[in-house]
């Protein structure tokens, strides 16, 4: 008996000291982008819900612009600012960044806590969409990893702007670069702004004050909708490989105290039934 | 009501027994006291929990419905199915359980697999777990991933625990007076780096040794871990290792007893999966040292575990003055006196350049006996029971709870001390029935809802019980909020079922068991439970 005790003890011990990796030498590594300014690449959509009494949200922010800077044009980020976090409160808390489609998007996702987002709105293991921050990164990496370099399709985005009545006209042109299986396909276009300078709060010293941060600087913050919240269906079929259909956009007009120069264009393609449902499958960002 | 009677069934030469329990809640909206409604208008948790035993045989499941879950739930939980099942058989000196299981080796710090049904909390493992049973040795070795609502988790978790008693192993110890048991475990996690930034440890490992010793009326017990690194979401992607103690030394005999805990903690927050935070997927447990209040004022600012870093004491204290004594009078009196105490670790710059939790570093120094400055928590609180005489009982307490909103529910408020008194009395007027009157009130300062003042009114006949309630935070800072949350209860148990109904209003507040704590939203509606076990 003492010597099966003794093998059982020294196998499993043998199996479990063996179950330690000690990273040494540089923790973290933030390389360039390799994609320089090349446009006809797989993108992905970080939607990450954020607000600004979300103490743990600057973190998640800080997450996204270092993933940016290591994918480049291949990440696209929208902050979704909605529901408790996101409530006007007392200054200097009282701006509102809530839109109506970030309130719905709050609710049908499920979303319960912040900072937590979406990567391309692809289903977890445990059935829902929702990843929390510090799975950006590796959700991001898996699916770029899991696909080919070069997109589904591709969407151009034609964006005219007039100053003198804040109006926006688009044109977005969606084109299959190979052929896809039949369903029903949607296209969803986000006005966002980059550099809104508001307070925050903030919990991590190392990012700035706690816990205030009084001239925090938003970015990717989601604006308003061009399309419909669950956008416009542009083709119920089969997509073939080069097939293009376009969509106009005409007269929406941006919000008073938005900066024109630091809006942007996002919008996505998803799958809007089948199997992967509400996935989508390409994005694109232009500035305004 | 339904009921089931408290006796197992025999099936197949082999014997069934389980559990049941719904709690459902119906929702009416209250815009003064922040209760909201679901669309679902009413929402409800239940389980059904089926075991069945022949002889070395042992299978089990456990059905759940969240429908939806409950406000204050994770609402991911909200669906049905099977969450629970395993299938294990002892034989010789080997148990072996396959599927779900829950388990802790020591104390828990660096493996505690297990439910908690009211904070909605599962983190049950899922896999092969395998225990050799021999005289005095218990070695446990298991394998699995955790639950996590209704999938399971990234890593895999791989563990052994060793524990010896050595007077019962060893002949030259058997007739002393003193015992000793120590104990040692490994727990693993293993994760596939994806990230693309950070060189992440795809195995992290830990480890824990433990004694303890009897001696009389003494006993003592210490625990001691150490995590490689670990970086991870709770801790800000840090390299830091962690490590962690627990210490206890215990007194008791007749009338008398005393305890003194001594607990550090410092980067110890342990998952199965690195990126999770709140409730999910912890493999590591690092239990709270404080008094868990039964009463609702002085349970209203509770403390929560610091697994990231956190010093405390506690010393707990005893006595029972003797029948016929001059203080004890004719009935006896008993006092018991308890104090705890939880304060930050020093933290100090690793160099000049990098500020302290910087993620992708080391993070920061701590030297161990080296206490931070910033009060997280404290509870001094003395109770005394005096049994007047066959139909009277009184008790007294005076609980005094210093808490730092900050670090207890993780947002930036000033902190709160707030003391409170309880007097509670029991009235046997006839048999079987008695009248109960619990009167509280709890002032403080500091930010938080200001003083309230809690008065309930319950009789209790046999198995039926009825209760008034009312809470009344009359020194809310703002004028409208000062408001009475009226409700009224009634249960009944017969045989082993037991069914309870509230109407009226709840206050939000936080609740914790073991330092691992919920939020509860203010609710106006109804509440009913029913739980069963045959």
């Amino acid at each position: 008996m003492k010597r099966l005790i003794k093998i059982i003890f020294l196998i499993s011990l043998a199996i479990n000291w063996s179950a330690c990796d000690k990273i040494s030498g540089l923790y973290k590594d933030l390389g360039n982008n390799v994609n320089g300014n090349n446009d006809t690449v797989r993108k992905v959509l970080l939607e990450d819900f954020t607000g600004h009494t979300c103490v743990n949200c600057p973190q998640a922010n800080k997450i996204g612009e270092d993933l940016l800077k290591l994918y480049g044009k291949q990440l696209i980020i929208v902050g979704v600012h909605a529901n408790f976090f996101a409530k006007p409160i007392p200054a200097p808390y009282d701006y509102d960044f809530r839109t109506v489609a970030g309130e719905e998007y709050y609710t049908f996702f499920g979303v319960s806590t912040n900072p937590i987002g979406m990567v391309n709105r692809v289903k977890q293991n445990n059935g829902a969409f929702l990843v929390e921050k510090g799975s950006y990164a590796s959700e991001i990496s898996k699916l770029l990893d899991s696909l080919s370099k070069k997109p589904d399709l591709y969407i151009s985005l034609k964006p005219t702007f007039s100053i003198s009545d804040s109006s926006l006209n688009l044109i977005a042109d969606v084109t299959f670069l190979k052929n896809m299986p039949q369903g029903k396909y949607n296209l969803c276009v986000y006005i966002t702004e980059n550099e809104i300078i508001k307070p925050q709060k903030n919990n991590d010293p190392t990012l700035g004050t706690t816990p205030n941060i009084l001239d925090y600087h938003h970015q990717h913050a989601l604006r308003a909708l061009i399309s419909p919240n669950w956008g416009d269906e542009i083709i119920n079929g089969i997509p073939t490989n080069g097939l293009t259909i376009s969509k106009t956009y005409l007269s929406f007009k941006l919000g008073k105290d938005w900066k024109p120069v630091d809006c942007n264009i996002v919008a996505y393609i998803y799958y809007a039934d089948g199997p992967k449902q509400l996935q989508i499958i390409q994005a694109q960002e232009v500035k305004l | 009501m339904i009921s089931v009677e408290g006796k197992s069934q025999e099936i197949f030469g082999g014997n069934v027994h389980g559990s049941f329990q719904m709690d459902a809640q119906y929702y009416n909206e209250d815009t003064l006291i922040g209760a909201t409604k679901p669309d679902e208008k009413m929402a409800a948790n239940s389980f059904l929990n089926v075991i069945y035993t022949n002889k070395d045989f042992e299978a089990g499941i456990r059905y759940e419905a969240f429908t939806p879950a409950i406000m204050g739930f994770d609402q991911r939980y909200n669906g049905s199915g099977i969450a629970y099942r395993y299938a294990k058989y002892s034989q010789d000196h080997f148990e072996i359980t396959a599927g779900n299981f829950y388990e802790q080796f020591g104390s828990g710090m660096i493996l505690r697999a297990y439910q908690e049904w009211n904070l909605g909390f599962d983190n049950s493992l899922d896999g092969i777990r395998i225990k050799a049973l021999f005289p005095g040795i218990r070695i446990t070795g298991l394998v699995g991933k955790q639950r996590i609502f209704w999938g399971k988790g990234d890593g895999t978790v791989r563990g052994i625990d060793a524990e010896f008693q050595l007077n019962d192993m060893l002949a030259c110890m058997k007739e002393m007076k003193t015992r000793y048991i120590l104990g040692a475990n490994f727990v693993s996690r293993y994760q596939k780096d994806l990230d693309p930034i950070y060189k992440l440890p795809a195995n992290v490992g830990a480890y824990s040794g433990r004694i303890a010793v009897f001696h009389g009326n003494y006993n003592f017990n210490a625990e001691a871990a150490y995590k490689i690194n670990d970086p991870n979401s709770s801790n800000n992607m840090i390299y830091k290792p962690g490590n962690a103690v627990l210490l206890s030394l215990g007194y008791s005999k007749k009338g008398i007893g005393f305890t003194l805990q001594a607990k550090r903690v410092d980067n110890m927050d342990f998952r199965s999966d690195r990126n999770a935070t709140g409730f999910n997927l912890p493999i590591g447990y690092i239990p709270a040292m404080s008094t868990q209040h039964a009463y609702s004022l002085p349970a209203y600012y509770p403390s929560a575990s610091q697994a990231n870093g956190e010093m405390g004491l506690q010393a707990n204290f005893v006595y029972t003055f003797k029948k016929n004594g001059k203080i004890g009078g004719k009935e006896g009196m008993g006092l018991s006196m308890n104090y705890s105490v939880s304060q930050s670790i020093n933290k100090s710059q690793i160099n000049d350049t990098i500020p302290i939790g910087l993620s992708g570093t080391d993070g920061y120094k701590s030297s161990f006996f080296d206490i931070g400055n910033e009060k997280y928590y404290h509870d001094f609180n003395v109770k005394i029971s005096k049994k007047i005489n066959k139909k009277w009982m009184i008790e007294f307490s005076y609980v005094n709870i210093f808490y730092n909103v900050e670090i207890n529910e993780g947002h930036k408020e000033p902190n709160i001390l707030a003391q409170s008194g309880v007097v509670d009395l029991w009235w046997k007027f006839k048999p079987y029935n008695s009248l109960h009157f619990d009167q509280e009130a709890m002032f403080t300062a500091g930010k938080g809802d200001g003083n309230w003042e809690l008065s309930m009114l319950e009789y209790s006949h046999k198995s039926y019980f009825a209760a008034i309630i009312d809470l009344y935070n009359y020194g809310n800072p703002v004028d409208y909020l000062r408001l009475h949350y009226l409700s009224f209860s009634s249960g009944y148990t017969w045989n082993t079922s037991r069914l309870s109904i509230t109407v009226g209003k709840q206050n939000s507040g936080i609740i914790c068991i073991g330092g691992v704590c919920r939020q509860v939203p203010a609710t106006n509606g109804i509440s009913l439970s029913l739980s069963s076990s045959f």
